[in-house]
């Protein structure tokens, strides 16, 4: 594909390629010295924040050459394909920049000129010397107030004609009318001037926006770069390449070491390890083996390895977290949308007792009532309030991503601080879901138990059965098989060195066999030319860490059941040992959909956590429903949140933490109300000079986002 | 105290002098990425010729 980017390319062109490798400040500088040295290449430029390269080449030899060589400094290049929003974003923030800037030398400069008459004291200064620094703060706020307030401006221009009352009509009224009325009392000599007030209004308002602007930025650099991961081409297993968007889900692909895995599948030959630390913030090398998820977008390490295609391409975990991102930026929870509603109705409030109050304190014959008036607008401008939970969504989002946790509905953080009871599935959720062989009965006289195993192994050899995964894994040599048969659910026959072998259940192998003991677990028998080699009994182990999260849980919320498909003994007494009294087993899938809902009826807020399809019913009907580490995409997509990582130990975490985001929330907007209900008092009342009201109305938006990044350490 | 009357406005020339020259430093791009810069010293520059801070839109 660079190929693709280079050809497009005439002669002397600028070139822009993303490089997702590129971990700090130290690999930009890497690559520019590297690449500059070369032929034909020029400008070199890699931007840390963007994670993008670009450079000027006069050849197409010269641009092969520079990627050649970033290929073995070990930087992957893709070249851009997406660039309008990004450019908007550095466009847009410039600008900002710019403002924010002149808004910070002007607000400096100008509280220079005012501190003299502060300092002056009861005495004051003399005319011609105030006169002089009322006029220097004239012209040092003139670009404050035109250039750097623009945006407000703009923004309380257009809802005046929309007719709406958005935040930006009482910032934008302040800061004009302190402006004009400080410019007449310069002119004619008399009265108070509130330069300073203005141009620290709008800086703080600015350095506010700035901020946001920088995180809205950074992550739609992670989403781009989550898109521009995956490669255009996949090579099926036939060497064909196939456009992505043509893949469906039973094409078989073939993916060499050292690829970016093209597309979601489960491996079905070879074995490798995987570099999932974009999804899961696991640093480590994930291990892939026949029956393993491969994500779209990773990147495989070690081995060449065949996947089938487990989704189209609209399924696929980055798909999901694209949209995720774009969702999630525009999310706003129940009590967030009542707080714009609130906000909206405040700021037609605000104006109407700015004046009012202004109009009462010129009746009463207060000099000072425009400072009042002044002092109530500034420090009322409900910013904080609407800034109080967008900006912690927004961060928790991201850092929801670090814990291995994918959230696909908005909603998730702030149900799961209300869950009331957790539903576990049992297999796959709880246990591990790939079997364990527990007992192995030879009755082969000149068979060893390796050579049997091995033999199983060989004529398991395509199958994705968790017996046939388990198998391989025991095996040493595997056999070359002739006449390979298998019956699904039932069992695989083939041939070796001319002799018929059959593995499988006692239906297909033998039938009227019995197992050797009534262990509960999986028994399976193989044969060899219909006599009986050897019984094997498989279990399913539960995870390590399945029984300190039932007890922490249980801890944080009560109430854990699980509700199992399985009939077994062994399953009950499994899930006694980690603690469940009563779990419900040989529940089919629409029995647990009914007892989702029976809680639900009881006043439970129920938070279902499965892996299989046969939750995906009960995930759904659930107030709030995890997947832990699904196979199978359809349910995640019923599913609310993802465990990417598969730990279970991380559930609890996970509980704690939306706690904690809806407690910031709640702090955040707390604060917001109160502050404003505390202070417009006083302000109506004349106590707080209007220097007081801007600096106020800054420090406490800075308190409500600096709050909301408490959330990004997930610890 | 007269002579304030020359500094106060040769300090807002000055000041006019520098909001210019950041906007222009703005718009040349030398903010765009903050991280990189700041680390730029501690890597040992071989070769001074090649140093070039990218200038896209000059």
């Amino acid at each position: 594909m660079n190929d693709l980017a280079i050809a497009h390319s005439s002669i002397e062109s600028r070139l822009h390629f993303l490089v997702p490798d590129v971990r700090c400040a130290g690999c930009c500088l890497k690559i520019e010295r590297e690449l500059s040295g070369l032929p034909d290449v020029s400008d070199v430029n890699v931007s840390y924040a963007e994670k993008r390269l670009s450079f000027t080449s006069a050849s197409p030899a010269g641009a092969e050459s520079a990627l050649t060589r970033l290929t073995a400094l070990g930087y992957q290049a893709a070249p851009e394909k997406k660039r309008g929003e990004l450019d908007m974003y550095q466009d847009q923030r410039r600008v900002l920049m710019a403002r924010l800037g002149v808004a910070g030398i002007g607000m400096m400069q100008v509280m220079m000129f005012a501190l003299t008459s502060y300092l002056a004291g009861t005495e004051g200064i003399q005319p011609e010397y105030e006169a002089l620094m009322r006029w220097a703060a004239f012209v040092v706020s003139l670009p404050v107030v035109l250039y750097s307030a623009m945006p407000f401006h703009q923004g309380a221009w257009r809802d005046i004609r929309n007719r709406t009352a958005g935040m930006d009509v009482p910032v934008s009224i302040a800061v004009i009318s302190a402006f004009s009325l400080s410019a007449v009392h310069t002119v004619l000599g008399s009265g108070e001037v509130y330069f300073d007030s203005a141009c620290m209004f709008t800086f703080f308002l600015l350095t506010g926006r700035y901020l946001e602007l920088a995180a809205r930025q950074n992550f739609h650099v992670e989403q781009l770069l989550g898109d521009h991961l995956l490669p255009e081409l996949a090579r099926t297993l036939s060497g064909q390449l196939k456009p992505l968007a043509e893949l469906q889900a039973g094409d078989v692909l073939l993916i060499e070491k050292g690829e970016v895995i093209p597309a979601d599948c489960i491996v079905t030959k070879g074995t490798t390890t995987a570099d999932e630390s974009a999804f899961t913030g696991e640093s480590g090398p994930a291990l892939k083996k026949i029956g393993s998820a491969l994500l779209a977008g990773t990147i495989n390490l070690d081995g060449e390895v065949e996947g089938r295609v487990s989704a189209s391409k609209s399924d696929w975990v980055i798909s999901h977290l694209s949209e995720l991102y774009r969702s999630a930026a525009s999310f706003r929870p129940s009590f967030a949308i009542l707080a714009d509603r609130v906000a909206r109705y405040f700021v037609g409030v605000v104006l109407i007792l700015a004046a009012s109050s202004g109009f009462f304190w010129w009746y009463q014959g207060a000099d000072n009532f425009f400072a009042i008036a002044l002092a109530v607008l500034v420090v009322s401008c409900p910013c904080a309030l609407s800034l109080a939970t967008p900006i912690a969504y927004a961060i928790a989002t991201g850092a929801s991503r670090k814990m291995g946790l994918l959230i696909s509905s908005g909603e998730f953080l702030e149900k799961l601080g209300r869950t009331s009871t957790v539903v576990f599935d049992k297999t796959g959720t709880l246990t591990e879901g790939s079997l364990k062989l527990k007992q192995m009965d030879s009755l082969s006289m000149t068979l060893s138990r390796q050579q049997l195993i091995d033999i199983g192994a060989s004529l398991e050899t395509s199958s994705l059965h968790p017996v046939a995964v388990t198998l391989r894994e025991l095996s040493g040599e595997l056999h070359e098989i002739s006449e390979p048969l298998v019956e699904p659910g039932f069992g695989v026959s083939g041939v070796i060195d001319g002799d018929t072998y059959r593995l499988g259940n006692p239906v297909f192998v033998l039938e009227g066999e019995t197992p050797p003991s009534n262990d509960e677990g999986n028994w399976v028998l193989l044969s060899g030319n219909g006599k009986l080699l050897a019984w094997f009994c498989f279990t399913d182990r539960p995870r390590a860490e399945a029984g300190t999260t039932i007890e922490r849980l249980k801890q944080m919320v009560g109430s854990v059941l699980v509700y199992s498909g399985d009939s077994s003994g062994n399953g009950r007494s499994m899930l006694n040992a980690l603690g469940i009294d009563s779990p419900s087993m040989s529940m089919t899938p629409d029995e647990k959909i009914s007892s989702v809902r029976a809680l639900q009826a009881s006043g439970e807020t129920v938070l279902m956590i499965g892996d299989g399809l046969n939750d995906a019913g009960a995930m759904a009907v659930a107030d709030i429903s995890l997947a832990v580490n699904p196979v199978d995409t359809l349910v995640q997509s019923a599913a609310d949140a993802t465990l990417v990582n598969g730990d279970l130990g991380s559930v609890p975490e996970v509980l704690c933490y939306a706690g904690k985001v809806r407690a910031v929330i709640k702090q955040n907007l707390f604060w917001a109300f109160s502050y404003n209900l505390l202070v417009i008092p006083l302000a109506v009342l004349g106590f707080v000079p209007p220097w007081l009201a801007a600096l106020g109305m800054s420090l406490s938006s800075l308190i409500v986002t600096l709050n909301a990044c408490r959330l990004s350490r997930t610890g | 105290m007269e002579v304030l009357f020359i500094l106060v406005p040769v300090s807002l020339i000055i000041v006019m002098i520098s909001l210019v020259a950041f906007v222009w430093s703005v718009n040349n791009q030398q903010y765009d990425d903050l991280d990189k810069e700041a680390e730029r010293i501690l890597f040992d520059e071989e070769n001074l010729g090649n140093t070039n801070i990218s200038e896209d839109n000059l």
